[in-house]
């Protein structure tokens, strides 16, 4: 259940005896069929979790109907919605037994706070958990690689001019996409952080860019693309590039032969 | 290091590993295979004057937790690891 109480900007001039005259009140459900299930999967991570998840039913909302003008309630604060971990908070380990788990300390955990930035910790709990949901028999069609492949990819950090050289971009993640064959995957999920931002982006369908021929594509199920999803549109406008070429240079890397023909029909994409 | 005791002169072999940071510097360690490599990554910290808890460590794109160890991952000389600042950011939500 969401409530929203909306301050008409005139409230400020009404008298005392109609201090609500100013609020608008909305009042919906939110209806997420599989929320019961999230809820179960976070309190199943940590025992802590049970005790604190302190979501307020139904029926504490109407209890409450009426309580709350905006400033003076807490509902939005952080103490009901965000319980305040200890000393004792220890780091989670997820998922437990995973050759490359992601270990969740408290400092991360608080970065959930509303109105704070989310770091790469975070964003890869929550990859690993997606993966875990998808089911065991499809889990090969979809890779996720590293968050710090762009960054590691597009040298980020000493020089962002040269990632225009695919050649010298590729020989940085090398090593890092040895063990799989990204050729094969039906699709490629790349969190993208750059300049205090995070957006994604999905390769569709690469190993179908050989078979490319022009018109033919449009009557086939399987579109190679590169989609980019970023919810500030255009802030990370021409990173696409530097996917295209690494994927050329992947491409070249894998079938020595051919390869230069048809990677080139990367950059058509 | 209790395993070390028993042949004497017979140490753990060892492996020489290459942390490469952000600036691009390379610092090399020499380490027993079975260390657990928070006392890699500690050290490298403190010579690069870091803090420990703001660094990730990844081994060919994987994140090395404290605990592993080089023969837990099959590493060898000369491999690289890869020393990076955690990094954050936000996002636009539409109301």
């Amino acid at each position: 259940m969401i409530k929203l109480l909306f301050k008409s900007k005139d409230s400020g001039v009404a008298g005392k005896g109609y201090q609500n005259s100013g609020f608008e009140q909305f009042k919906f459900a939110v209806n997420d069929p599989c929320w019961s299930k999230g809820e179960e999967a976070i309190q199943s991570l940590d025992l802590k979790y049970q005790d604190l998840w302190t979501v307020p039913s139904d029926a504490d909302t109407e209890k409450n109907e009426n309580v709350f003008p905006l400033g003076k309630s807490n509902l939005f604060s952080s103490k009901l919605y965000f319980p305040v971990f200890g000393e004792n908070f220890e780091d989670i380990i997820y998922p437990k037994g995973d050759p490359d788990p992601v270990s969740i300390s408290k400092r991360d955990v608080e970065l959930l706070k509303p109105e704070t930035f989310i770091n790469d910790t975070i964003i890869d709990f929550y990859i690993k958990y997606l993966q875990n949901k998808i089911q065991p028999d499809e889990r090969n069609r979809f890779y996720f690689l590293s968050i710090f492949f762009f960054r590691k990819l597009a040298d980020l950090d000493k020089d962002p001019s040269s990632a225009s050289d695919g050649r010298v971009a590729f020989q940085h993640v090398r090593r890092w996409t040895r063990k799989v064959n990204l050729f094969e995957k039906d699709y490629i999920f790349l969190p993208v952080n750059y300049s205090l931002h995070w957006s994604l982006i999905v390769i569709c369908h690469p190993g179908e860019m050989a078979c490319y021929k022009g018109e033919e594509i449009e009557n086939s199920p399987k579109v190679p693309c590169i989609l980019h999803m970023d919810s500030m549109k255009g802030s990370h406008r021409g990173l696409k590039n530097v996917i295209q070429s690494y994927l050329c240079e992947e491409w070249k890397e894998r079938h020595r032969k051919t390869g230069d023909e048809d990677s080139s029909k990367i950059l058509d994409l | 290091m209790a395993m070390a005791t028993n042949g004497g002169g017979d140490e753990v072999p060892s492996v020489v590993l290459k942390v490469k940071g952000q600036d691009g510097n390379e610092v090399f360690f020499r380490v027993k295979r079975n260390t657990q490599l928070f006392k890699l990554m500690t050290a490298y910290c403190e010579k690069k004057q870091l803090v420990y808890k703001t660094m990730q460590f990844l081994y060919d794109g994987d994140r090395i937790t404290g605990k592993q160890t080089p023969d837990r991952l099959s590493m060898e000389d000369g491999d690289e690891i890869t020393a990076v600042m955690h990094v954050n950011g936000g996002g636009c939500c539409n109301i």
